[in-house]
């Protein structure tokens, strides 16, 4: 009599201190179930989080049924989808687990009758179907795109490498969060070193939350004051099962579908996985317009804001007398131009990406015409910086990360400023530091800049050209990994 | 490390003030782009005037609003002064925009200032800091206010006119050779050696000073100036004239290589032949303790505009060459001999003989006393489209 006592204490606890501990929230739902008089089973889950069906099927199902003889209990089919924990453990301790349990969408099987409690994984987490990662889209290649589900992006790159030396470390970070990490490399191609290294870093961090890949980011590149970014991120499979064969290291983050590679050296942001799609002659040519396109959106700015206030001698006579035509009665000079309409340009296009779909076609119609056409008939701007600033934007686009778009934006502002001061030698001046700058940067103990500094010959190979498949060595891996491997 | 930077930084930023700033800042729109610069010295009071062709960009295509029209594409501005160094200054009583020079194509000289020497415009020209003296260089035949005050058909801007005449002139004939330019002038003079520029003169007494009514006049030949004769330099001064005939031997002997078509008289026929140099040998030895110069020509002909003659066969062919060779040897020796009776080493000797014969004691008198012979072998490469042209024998 004591203990059936106990047991309706216990019960009527344990779900006041679990709905308390919750917040009493909406989606938790407790289904109790009569098996014998007195002997109820009550079954615990966040409604949002569980596939209910499971739960259905074969969880209250097997109660109501009688499949079990007496005293048998559904047992796990593997580890992780059953745990038990019983009464005679402390009430503290039988709380946290099944409250935690919950929040994993597990679901909490009161067993007042065997006196235990049962959490079975029922998850069912809400996910998008893959599709095409829209800021990457490519022509040719595969489509799909990570998910915000990790295992899911597990199973991805699982089915591009087939490879038993396929490792998945996994981490959990963020004190609040609890997110899961998942670090992916090839044991037989990764370096020791730069997975030591990656390994390190993911558990040096200390933070409460980690929402997206770029929290990650922050905590393990190489240095905070750099425009340059020294990991990348993508959406797509076949990249990070290319880069995996590269021997560089993959961070997976749960909830995000942007994975992080390391190490990345500038040259590899010219280049991308869908050179590889190509025949060879186009890819080198491709990679030639990325490469000038990134010369085109960082400097042109500058270099017109030079030429045209400081040195017009070096314009071609019937340019300026063009551009000098289109500069009569404008009432700004050439750098406040400039500087204006890259303001305005990076406001339409930040603006664009806010604007719901709808507006933002609005939203291209007064850029375009109120601000590049009727400015120019105005007489407000002149139309040759309307060329420059559309060009840049362009060009800006061309550099198949995004993130190292945004530092060519970064680098465009510094030089127009640095131009509209000093003029060419300004842009000298900063051309100058960026070179010292990015000679000084590593990516997780790779030279930045390598293969140009420190210089390796046999490394250009797959740089400014991309030579045919066959002429390439199967079991070639980067100069830089090479090098790590070997000091090992 | 962070100091070390710092303080690397701390020095750079220091080393930029001393480039150029913000205060050698200047818009396009402030700028007055001078396309032809124009001086004038009066003999008598030594007055300098100094003419100063400015774009008006208004009058392009690219401009916004009315394209070309009723606007002047150059407008002329003509400012006097005791001395050039005055000019700079006072132009400003008249010019709204900072005078920005780097970018004119031709300098004209008054053939009156030409005369009294130049040496004074060319250190004008090389002493302004964005000047060029790669520009060609032009005397003028007449009146040079005349001549900057003419606009001319077809370009529209008279210094894009000039410099694209002498283009094709160099290419196509050979009444202007390469070297005019004001650099060119420097270096000869300064060698004590002569120079040929290129003269100029209006075709009409009172041009039209209204850039639209000569663009509505028909007649091209109206309202233009016209690029001939050679004007002859020596030491900063221009000493003496060249005509068109003269000048084809001049830049033959000088070795530019622009096709010419000049009409010859072979055994009584008049043939028109396309010459154009394909080699020039100059070589110097001794002859009875004398220097004596031998010219090597080799010419190539073209008979496609002969079209009183075409040589019909190949001892047709060689009978021409030879006759050739001998008119060409003849009358460039004759123009050698003019040159030398006027004390003009047009042929380059003086210099010829300094390189080649550098520890000779005298070399201005060897030069004058050099025998100087002259080979030509003509080679008749190219035909016409026709091998006999229509006569009308019926």
């Amino acid at each position: 009599m004591a203990r059936k006592r106990q047991n309706q204490s216990i019960r009527n606890d344990f779900f006041e201190d679990i709905q308390s501990a919750l917040g009493y929230p909406p989606d938790l739902v407790c289904r109790s179930l009569f098996v014998r008089e007195e002997q109820a089973v009550h079954c615990v889950y966040l409604e949002s989080m569980v596939d209910k069906k499971t739960i259905d099927d074969y969880i209250l199902k097997s109660f109501t049924e009688h499949t079990f003889a007496e005293g048998e209990a559904p047992r796990s089919a593997g580890s992780g989808f059953l745990r038990e924990v019983s009464f005679s453990d402390p009430y503290e301790e039988l709380r946290e687990h099944a409250v935690k349990s919950l929040l994993a969408g597990h679901c909490v099987l009161a067993d007042f009758a065997r006196e235990r409690v049962c959490l079975i994984n029922v998850t069912e987490p809400r996910q998008r179907s893959i599709d095409e990662p829209k800021s990457e889209s490519t022509i040719r290649g595969p489509h799909e795109g990570f998910t915000e589900s990790i295992l899911t992006n597990v199973g991805l790159v699982r089915k591009r490498i087939r490879n038993p030396f396929l490792r998945f470390e996994k981490m959990s970070v963020g004190s609040q969060t609890g997110t899961t990490l998942l670090m992916v490399y090839m044991e037989n191609l990764a370096p020791d070193s730069l997975v030591r290294e990656v390994r390190g870093r993911l558990s040096a961090i200390r933070t409460d939350s980690v929402l997206e890949s770029a929290y990650v980011e922050e905590f393990i590149q190489d240095r905070i004051w750099s425009p340059f970014p020294t990991l990348t991120n993508t959406e797509r499979p076949d990249v990070v099962a290319a880069q995996l064969l590269d021997g560089k290291v993959a961070v997976m983050v749960d909830g995000t579908p942007s994975v992080l590679l390391a190490p990345m050296t500038f040259f590899e942001f010219f280049s991308s996985p869908e050179d590889y799609y190509q025949r060879a002659d186009i890819a080198t040519f491709i990679r030639w317009i990325r490469l000038i396109s990134f010369f085109t959106a960082v400097f042109v700015p500058s270099l017109y804001v030079a030429a045209t206030t400081f040195h017009q001698e070096l314009i071609p006579t019937q340019l300026l007398i063009s551009l000098s035509a289109q500069r009569e009665g404008v009432p700004l000079p050439a750098f406040f131009e400039v500087l204006l309409m890259e303001v305005v340009f990076e406001i339409i296009r930040e603006a664009g990406l806010r604007m719901p779909r709808a507006v933002g076609q609005a939203l291209s119609i007064v850029g375009a015409i109120v601000l590049g056409q009727a400015a120019v008939e105005a007489g407000l701007i002149s139309a040759a910086i309307v060329i420059v600033v559309a060009i840049t934007g362009i060009t800006n686009f061309v550099v198949p990360v995004y993130s190292f778009g945004m530092s060519q934006r970064l680098l465009r502002f510094s030089f127009v400023l640095l131009a509209g001061f000093m003029g060419l030698f300004g842009i000298l001046c900063g051309a100058l530091f960026l070179v010292a700058h990015l000679v000084s940067l590593k990516s997780f103990g790779v030279p930045y800049m390598i293969p140009a500094s420190p210089s390796k010959g046999a490394d250009w190979k797959d740089v400014l050209v991309r030579l045919p498949r066959p002429w390439l060595d199967p079991n070639r891996l980067p100069g830089y990994i090479r090098n790590l491997k070997r000091k090992r | 490390m962070t100091y070390r930077y710092a303080a690397g930084v701390f020095i750079l930023m220091m080393f930029t003030a001393l480039l150029t700033a913000c205060w050698d800042k200047t818009e396009m729109n402030e700028l007055a782009l001078v396309s032809m610069v124009g001086v004038d010295i009066d003999p008598d009071s030594g007055k300098k005037t100094v003419y100063y062709q400015i774009i008006n960009p208004l009058s392009g295509t690219s401009a916004r609003g009315t394209p070309g029209g009723e606007q002047a594409p150059v407008y002329t501005y003509e400012i006097s002064g005791s001395s050039f160094g005055e000019i700079k200054s006072t132009i400003y009583k008249m010019l709204p925009r900072k005078l920005f020079i780097a970018h004119s194509k031709v300098l004209l000289v008054s053939q009156r200032a030409a005369g009294q020497g130049i040496r004074d415009i060319v250190n004008f020209i090389e002493m302004q800091p964005n000047g060029r003296s790669s520009v060609p260089m032009l005397i003028v035949d007449g009146s040079i206010s005349q001549v900057m005050k003419t606009f001319t058909p077809l370009e529209r801007v008279p210094s894009d006119a000039i410099d694209s005449r002498l283009k094709l002139l160099i290419r196509n004939s050979l009444l202007a050779g390469k070297h005019i330019k004001v650099n060119d002038v420097i270096e000869r003079m300064e060698k004590s050696d002569t120079i040929v520029l290129p003269m100029i003169a209006a075709t009409s007494e009172n041009p039209s000073s209204n850039s639209g009514e000569t663009a509505a006049d028909i007649d091209a030949n109206q309202n233009n100036f016209i690029i001939g004769g050679g004007a002859v330099f020596r030491d900063y001064r221009m000493v003496g004239k060249l005509n068109d005939a003269q000048l084809v031997w001049y830049h033959l002997l000088n070795g530019d290589e622009g096709r010419h078509v000049r009409r010859f008289q072979v055994e009584g026929k008049q043939v028109s032949m396309e010459l154009r140099l394909v080699r020039m040998q100059r070589d110097v030895f001794r002859q009875s303790d004398q220097p004596s110069v031998r010219i090597r020509l080799d010419l190539q002909l073209s008979a496609t505009w002969a079209n009183e003659f075409v040589p019909r066969s190949r001892a047709e062919v060689k009978r021409l060459e030879g006759n050739l060779n001998r008119i060409i040897e003849n009358e460039s020796l004759a123009f050698y001999q003019m040159t030398r009776e006027r004390g003009w080493d047009l042929l380059r000797i003086r210099d010829l003989l300094r390189k080649q014969m550098p520890n000779h004691p005298d070399i201005d008198q060897a030069a004058k006393n050099a025998k100087v012979t002259i080979e030509v072998a003509t080679r008749l490469l190219r035909t016409g489209s026709m091998n006999q042209p229509y006569e009308g024998t019926g």
